[in-house]
């Protein structure tokens, strides 16, 4: 009985409600602190390898001596004081470093101290050459001619670690000799970063215009290159020709400090070595695809943007950063990283992340990155997701990324959906204003003729059609930004039915 | 056993099994609401949405001075605070990290409520609604806000103040920015995200006094009620102390309080601390007539013609005193 009674409420029991299994979800692989460690080896390997010289007393008064000549006028004493400081060794750098700073010396006198620091070719010169070019950083600076000249100073040296700073010291120069002279060391190097900045004072009105356009068509003509456009277009795309030469274990060192530095707090350390990463070559893109297998999601992240934003020039990362799509942490900056740098075999990853049972940022990633990548491929998939039962959102980045990858196929309800997105204030308007430019410019350049006039299919002229609206729409862009916008917006509608006519 | 007994224990079972069925109601199944955008908050809660939705927090992607300073954005360095991942996702002692989707909802309901389960942090807690809120204490602390708002040490400045003590004075940072609604409690808190642009709010951080002293105008400024410098958090943000002799129309410029830009490297930060006072005299000759000195405050720092600025015209008036 007694058994018969236990057996019902086990009968019972077994009736009770269901219990899920609870899933157990396995660990996430640990991580190593990659750049952290990378900065701890090279720190102890250059600690081993480079010896310094602790100055001698009695150098303080020779190097006084020889400075002093240089301010005199006698032309061959100074050849021979020159000669002199520049033989005095590694000894005398801390000296020389000092008289760069000392308004008690003659001008002259500053200027064989530079010469002098940068025959000497170490680290210890380099650094005082390149502290006295940061110095603007730190503080008002009415000196400009002394950064200058230290910049141009540092391309007489090997000390290729001073790239980073250089490039660093773009971001904040204001004075134009001293960036040019910055651009140029840069080139010898091996990095164009300063070719943007040539650019902006080569189209600047100023008396540095015209030298900004000799020095930029001088360091294309130094590389090989018929012009300073095809030169920065060559730098952009990540020309195998400019690879420069091969990386200093202490250059290696200062880009793995910035990218570790990634992890701090303060954003003015993390804007300051983005800036500088993602305008250095191929080399930094091999460490950056290091970083991002960093324990520190920060280091990850940062170091996914620097990729993104190198462009091209950084498809050595390609196949890190699609290993990178499996990082919950980092597959939406590691999808639009390989868009940008135009990982074609990434192609059919972010296709399928397109898929509905994907969150919306990752559909919306993905359509994004298609449209960098720049395979025509993608568009029989993206082109579903202009559908109305489709989020707003998706249906914005997918006809922006359509224009990017088939102008001249985008149907007119396409192009109305981004000119409504222009203004209508429900996603930002920067995308489809991009879109609808490049779109514009497609339809513009189909209906050129050889006299660069538009003409229809009977060959007739035809006035106010796609070039006389390029050439509006270019014009607006110099209006403010709101009304750049809704200037475009209006041409565009204006112009639809003319436009689909032709 | 006779038949009674295994016919009484059937009924038994099946007694059981039926008050199982009865009591054992099956769970409501509540299908979790996927957000897309903020403005699906707003079916239930639009007090506080109408409140958001004109805000500096709503406004922080689309307003005309960030997309001038970002260049549209361009500057993509801004996206991490002005279009931030929901900060339960970064985590509250973290630095923020950009997303990608809504960025023109800026700094929204998702970013600041949005929990990594895929509930929603509040002050109750309800798995039986569509958002699933979850009663959450981390939304209060200042440290919540520091991801965005303790680049410039906003919340570091608050912890070294008064009003970090435990006591009395205790206020963190949602007692000045988010206050009680009416001051109950029971009807939460607004969310219009006062600061810098409530100027009543400015005004009333600091007091502003002038006096003579042994012949020479004193003015004494002091920063009583914010739980931070004044100014702080932004850059652009400065307040300057302007003065002029009584019957004039030009006003002569005195002090400014403001923390530079980081490439103005020959500019002190002459922020005020919270609890801490200057006092500024006006030596110039002009001064030793009745003056009227005043408080001015400004969002972008630079005045159209520095050496004939027009605070009247270009700058928002905070305080106003007349020494005779």
């Amino acid at each position: 009985m007694k058994r018969l009674v236990f057996s019902a409420f086990l009968a019972l029991a077994a009736c009770g409600k269901e219990t899920a299994d609870v899933a157990v979800t396995p660990a996430p692989p640990a991580r190593r602190a990659v750049a952290a460690e990378a900065v701890a080896r090279l720190e102890q390997q250059l600690a081993t390898t480079e010896p310094t010289a602790a100055p001698v007393a009695e150098l303080g008064e020779q190097v006084d001596g020889l400075l002093a000549t240089l301010g005199g006028t006698d032309e061959s004493m100074r050849r021979v004081a020159r000669d002199e400081l520049a033989s005095l060794g590694v000894a005398a750098t801390p000296l020389l470093a000092a008289a760069l700073e000392r308004t008690d010396l003659s001008q002259a006198a500053r200027l064989g101290a530079a010469e002098a620091l940068a025959k000497h070719d170490n680290v210890d010169s380099a650094r005082a050459l390149l502290a006295r070019v940061m110095l603007a950083r730190r503080q008002a600076d009415p000196e400009p001619w002394m950064r200058a000249q230290c910049a141009w100073r540092l391309s007489q040296t090997t000390q290729d670690w001073c790239v980073p700073s250089l490039i660093l010291a773009l971001r904040y120069e204001t004075d134009y000799e001293t960036v040019m002279w910055t651009a140029r060391t840069l080139a010898h190097f091996g990095n164009f970063a300063g070719l943007d900045a040539l650019r902006v004072i080569a189209n600047s009105n100023t008396e540095s215009a015209p030298r900004a356009v000799v020095s930029s068509n001088e360091l294309a003509s130094e590389a090989g290159f018929n012009d300073a456009l095809a030169l920065e277009s060559a730098w952009i795309a990540g020309d195998e020709r400019l690879q420069g030469r091969e990386w200093s274990p202490r250059r290696e060192l200062e880009t793995w400090r910035l990218i570790a530095g990634f992890s701090q707090w303060q954003l003015r350390g993390v804007d300051d070595a983005r800036f500088v990463l993602s305008r250095e070559g191929l080399h930094c893109a091999g460490l950056l695809a290091q970083a991002l297998a960093d324990g520190n999601r920060y280091v990850r992240t940062h170091a996914a943007q620097c990729l993104e934003r190198m462009g091209r020039r950084a498809r050595v990362a390609g196949p890190a950063l699609l290993a990178a799509l499996d990082d919950p942490e980092l597959a939406l900056q590691a999808m639009l990283a390989l868009g940008a740098v135009g990982h074609a075999p990434a192609e059919a990853e972010l296709v399928a992340r397109l898929h509905e049972s994907h969150a919306l940022e990752t559909r919306l990633t993905a359509a994004r990155a298609l449209g960098s990548l720049r395979q025509a491929t993608a568009v029989p998939h993206l082109a579903p997701l202009l559908d109305s039962k489709q989020p707003y959102e998706l249906r914005i980045a997918a006809a922006c990324s359509l224009a990017a990858l088939a102008p001249l196929e985008l149907e007119r309800a396409t192009v109305e959906l981004l000119i409504g997105a222009l203004t209508g204030g429900r996603v930002e308007s920067l995308g489809p204003e991009t879109a609808l430019g490049i779109w514009l410019a497609a339809r513009a350049e189909r209906y050129r003729s050889p006299r660069h006039i538009a003409i229809d299919s009977s060959g007739r002229r035809i006035d106010g059609g796609p070039l006389d609206t390029l050439d509006e729409w270019r014009a607006a862009g110099s209006a403010s930004p709101g009304e750049r916008v809704a200037v475009r917006a209006a041409l565009l509608s204006a112009q639809l039915d003319a436009l689909f006519a032709l | 056993m006779n038949a009674r007994a295994i016919a009484g224990l059937v009924v038994l079972a099946l007694g059981g099994w039926a008050l199982a069925a009865i009591f054992n109601t099956p769970d409501v199944v509540i299908v979790p609401v996927q957000f897309e955008s903020s403005r699906q908050c707003a079916e239930c809660h639009a007090t506080q949405f109408a409140e958001w939705e004109p805000s500096w927090h709503a406004q922080a992607w689309t307003d005309v001075e960030v997309r001038k300073l970002s260049n549209d954005f361009a500057n993509t360095d801004c996206i991490d605070c002005h279009a931030p991942r929901p900060v339960f996702e970064t985590g509250i002692t973290n630095r923020v990290l950009p997303r990608f989707v809504r960025q023109i909802e800026g700094v929204d309901c998702i970013a600041c409520h949005m929990q990594p389960d895929g509930r929603v942090a509040g002050t109750v807690d309800n798995p039986n609604v569509a958002c699933r809120p979850v009663a959450n204490r981390e939304l209060v602390q200042p440290d919540f806000c520091g991801g965005c708002h303790n680049q410039h040490g906003t919340i570091d400045q608050w912890k070294a103040s008064r009003f970090a003590q435990p006591g009395p004075e205790f206020k963190s940072c949602i007692d000045c920015h988010m206050p009680l609604r009416n001051g109950d409690p029971a009807q939460g808190r607004d969310h219009t995200m006062h600061g810098g642009h409530d100027l009543e709010l400015v005004k009333s951080a600091v007091t502003f006094t002038a006096a003579r002293v042994e012949g020479v105008a004193l003015v004494t400024i002091e920063n009583v009620a914010a739980g931070h410098n004044f100014p702080t958090d932004e850059r652009s943000r400065a307040a300057d102390v302007f003065w002029r002799p009584l019957g004039e129309v030009a006003w002569r410029h005195l002090y400014r309080f403001r923390n530079p830009y980081r490439y103005e490297v020959g500019l002190p930060n002459t922020e005020l601390a919270a609890g801490a006072k200057v006092e500024l005299k006006i030596e110039d000759e002009a001064a030793r007539g009745g003056v009227e000195v005043a408080l001015f405050f400004k969002t972008t720092p630079y005045y159209a013609d520095d050496a004939h600025p027009d605070p009247e015209r270009e700058a928002a008036l905070l305080h106003r005193v007349t020494v005779p």
